[in-house]
């Protein structure tokens, strides 16, 4: 015993241990994920935050964050940490309140492919000496300041990004910082006293307030005296994140002309995700047998090159089996040459049945391929007369067969029906892997997949059926098998399992008919037949006056003998008496011939 | 069981009601939150429930007469889901949602003689209603009530000396004296009647653990 004990404390010891001990990461990248959250996985984290504590312990770290939706408020606390989305339209970091990231102090800012979303302050960036912000989108709802800059900051550049609909873009951009290649577009203010110079290939455009003098000649930023539009054509701009899409359309003036002959905004230079936007609108349609028609909406980006649409027989997801490649001027195609037959449909395994009042509950494995499933029962205690009866129960793998009479045997067995289904996904890829057919979904030059549909085709065919189980249905008892305090019938009458008339008639029942053993046979009687009529009462509500006029005398007769004195009982009893002799005396006097 | 948690009960110490200074500022309420187990005084309850307890979490809100001497009630929920029995087949079947909701009215005698006393004692009892619900799936539902007693005692700690700072700011910011860690048993006995015509005591005895403020 003195052994387990010491096994067991030394392993609580151990976990604690663990549990309490920070945790060292040596991998030099973080992920941050959606579906991270696992103690196990040290390597993925929930939430940016999390993954930026973990980086204080990591060598030459890096965190990058997968597409998701993420709600906080992120305070860097390490130098010369590289923080980047892999998507950049569909990696969303919003605040609830407050900044959404904030440095203070330190060395070295890396900050690129995100969608910032704030009502206040989208990063803000509190004397550091390097910033180097880029390819982020930065929405503010018309209320917030995409970059702030406190303090003295020496170096860095913001390039590439996107600034849509902000109070103010960059607030005090200090002399050493480059603003290249960026869309300002629709900001209250687009710079806020900039102490740099430094400001090339950006895109002023419908902004009240630029805060940049243009120059007269020679200008490199929109407009000039080349680029007179301003307007950028983004795709979507009307959608919230991550539903928004700055991509840009053909003809937009930022194509071609930022930095080097690169795209201005979130979408070029380098450093610019190759991830086109996700596709939406997908719909699918059988149009003739073998066949499916699938439509969706179009994506806009100027550099689609075309679009892939994926799809498996009776199988949901990625990687699917087969493709289509079509133009990037196409949103609808029919792929034809399904396959319509079902191969083959197993039967089901029946488990054994559960039992319940009138009912049997039945449960099965589930069949590949199937769509619904059909339950067949026969009472086997109609000798004469079985006949089997058919349940559509539709796609579940557990059935509760009610109406049954209990005592009686039941036959039951299942089959599954089965029909081709096709699931379809779609993509869009960029112009520079037209000839491949496309890129790698969601990592480079394609889009993620769409939301995934599918489409039955073909007939439907039903397997064999299941092994069959037989059993009865009987009423089952529960431990302890407690009264129930409501009078049924007077609690659906007057409405209430509290109201006095019935809390009379519950009292007399205690007191009267729980005492002795033919009143408890008549409470015994009452529950079996009580909800029945309590059922139909609550069914026709036009009843409640007729019954509660009814139950008028028995309740006056449950309040008498509730709350009545003795004293009081009693005199009823001898009036009552008196009366009975009364009566009886006068009908024998009529009888022997007397006068009323 | 019932039998050693009702010689704990009473084997406590004689407490001194007139211990503590009166005249001094002192806490006249507390609060309490706890929850732990709950095992009923049904025969064969693992048979249907699986395990011989169930989980229960109560509070309770009481003036405090005087240091020593409160007055006060207490809402509870237990909650366990099981089968019943199929006669006939001879076993259990089906599925029981079980539901009680005791209230209690409590007299509460502690120990306490000092407001920095680590370890206070306490017992106490009083009336109890139990509201009880069971749910027989695809059956019936039986609801109901059941009057009773109850006693309880237990220990508390006083936290406020492992974390003097934490205390301070409690009581300047919500007003909170003192807060307690404790644990109690607690013997509950209301009797309701069955179908088959006898009674059964809905009560049990509880194991419970959590945290008592006083303001």
């Amino acid at each position: 015993m003195r052994t387990r004990h010491a096994i067991v404390l030394s392993f609580s010891i151990l976990i604690l241990l663990i549990t309490s001990s920070p945790r060292i990461v040596q991998a030099a990248t973080l992920t941050v994920s959606k579906s991270c959250g696992s103690a196990l996985n040290v390597n993925c984290f929930a939430s940016i935050s999390a993954a930026v504590s973990a980086a204080s312990n990591t060598t030459s770290p890096s965190i990058v964050i997968e597409a998701g939706t993420y709600t906080e408020s992120v305070s860097l606390t390490v130098d010369n940490l590289p923080i980047s989305g892999t998507e950049t339209a569909r990696t969303v970091l919003q605040s609830a309140s407050g900044p959404a990231i904030t440095a203070n102090g330190l060395g070295t800012v890396n900050i690129s492919k995100l969608t910032i979303v704030s009502t206040s302050v989208g990063i803000q960036l509190t004397g550091v000496s390097s910033a180097n912000i880029s390819n982020n989108v930065f929405f503010g709802s018309g209320k917030a300041t995409a970059i702030e800059f406190q303090g003295a900051s020496s170096s860095g550049t913001i390039s590439n990004n996107t600034f849509f609909q902000n109070l103010t873009a960059i607030s005090s951009p200090p002399t050493g910082i480059l603003i290249q290649s960026n869309i300002f577009s629709q900001n209250s203010t687009a710079l806020s006293s900039p102490q740099t110079t430094n400001i090339t290939y950006n895109d002023f455009d419908a902004n009240p307030n630029n805060g940049y003098t243009f120059l007269p000649t020679g200008d490199t930023n929109i407009p000039n005296s080349i680029v007179a539009a301003t307007n950028p054509k983004f795709v979507n701009p009307s959608s919230p994140p991550p539903g928004m899409d700055l991509h840009l359309q053909q003809g937009s003036p930022c194509i071609g002309n930022g930095f080097s002959g690169t795209d201005i905004g979130a979408y070029g230079g380098a450093g610019a995700d190759t991830i086109p936007f996700i596709i939406s609108g997908v719909a699918l349609s059988s149009p003739s047998s073998g066949s499916v028609s699938v439509d969706w909406s179009p994506n806009n980006a100027y550099n689609i090159g075309g679009y892939n649409v994926y799809y498996s027989l009776n199988r949901s997801g990625a990687p699917y089996d087969s493709k289509a490649t079509l133009a990037s001027s196409v949103t609808s195609t029919v792929i034809s040459g399904l396959s319509e037959a079902v191969e083959s449909v197993s039967a089901p395994v029946l488990n054994k049945l559960g039992i319940g009042n009138g009912t049997l509950f039945a449960s099965w494995s589930a069949v590949p391929a199937a769509t619904d499933y059909l339950l067949h029962y026969t009472d086997t205690s109609i000798v004469s007369s079985a006949t089997t009866t058919t349940i559509h129960v539709g796609n579940t793998t557990s059935y509760a067969l009610g109406g049954l009479i209990n005592g009686h045997y039941y036959l039951i067995t299942v089959s599954a029906l089965a029909q081709n289904t096709y699931f379809f996904s779609v993509t869009a890829f960029d112009s520079t892997v037209v000839g491949a057919g496309g890129g790698t979904p969601g990592v480079s030059h394609e889009s993620n997949y769409s939301a995934e549909q599918s489409i039955p085709i073909g007939s439907t065919v039903e397997g064999p059926l299941s092994n069959s189980q037989t059993d009865f249905p009987e009423t089952i008892i529960p431990n302890p098998d407690l009264v129930n305090n409501g009078c049924f019938i007077a609690t659906a009458a007057y409405g209430h399992y509290s109201a006095s008339q019935v809390q009379a008639l519950r009292e007399f029942r205690e007191r009267y008919l729980l005492t002795n053993a033919p009143g408890r046979a008549f409470v015994r009687w009452y529950y079996r037949v009580g909800p029945g009529g309590a059922e139909f009462i609550n069914a026709h509500p036009w009843l409640k006056p007729a019954v509660r006029m009814a139950l008028m005398p028995a309740v006056g007769g449950a309040l008498f003998m509730t709350r009545a004195s003795a004293l009081a009982k009693a005199l009823t009893l001898v009036s009552a008496g008196l009366l009975v002799f009364a009566l009886h005396a006068r009908k024998k006097l009529l009888h022997a011939g007397g006068k009323r | 069981m019932k039998k050693s948690i009702l010689i704990l009960l009473f084997s406590f110490f004689p407490v001194v009601v007139f211990a503590a200074g009166s005249d001094q500022e002192r806490p006249h309420w507390s609060l309490e939150i706890k929850g732990g187990r709950f095992y009923p005084d049904i025969s064969n309850w693992s048979t249907y429930y699986g395990k011989d307890y169930t989980g229960e979490y109560a509070g309770s809100l009481a003036y405090k007469i005087t240091r020593q001497i409160e007055v006060g009630i207490q809402g509870g929920y237990i909650k366990d889901n099981g089968e019943a029995l199929a006669p006939l087949h001879g076993i259990t079947a089906g599925s029981v949602t079980y539901e009680l909701a005791p209230v209690n009215a409590f007299v509460l005698v502690r120990g306490v003689f000092s407001e920095k006393q680590l370890l206070v004692p306490y017992i106490g009892g009083g009336w109890t209603r139990i509201y009880y619900k069971e749910e027989l799936q695809s059956q019936s539902t039986a609801r109901g009530t059941a009057d009773g007693y109850h006693g309880r005692g237990g220990l508390q700690m006083l936290l406020d000396r492992i974390d003097q700072s934490a205390s301070t700011s409690l009581y300047e910011d919500i007003g909170v004296f003192h807060t307690y860690l404790f644990v109690e048993v607690e013997y509950t006995h209301a009797m309701a009647n069955t179908n088959t015509g006898g009674s059964v005591n809905l009560g049990g005895s509880s194991w419970l653990a959590g945290l008592l403020f006083e303001f």
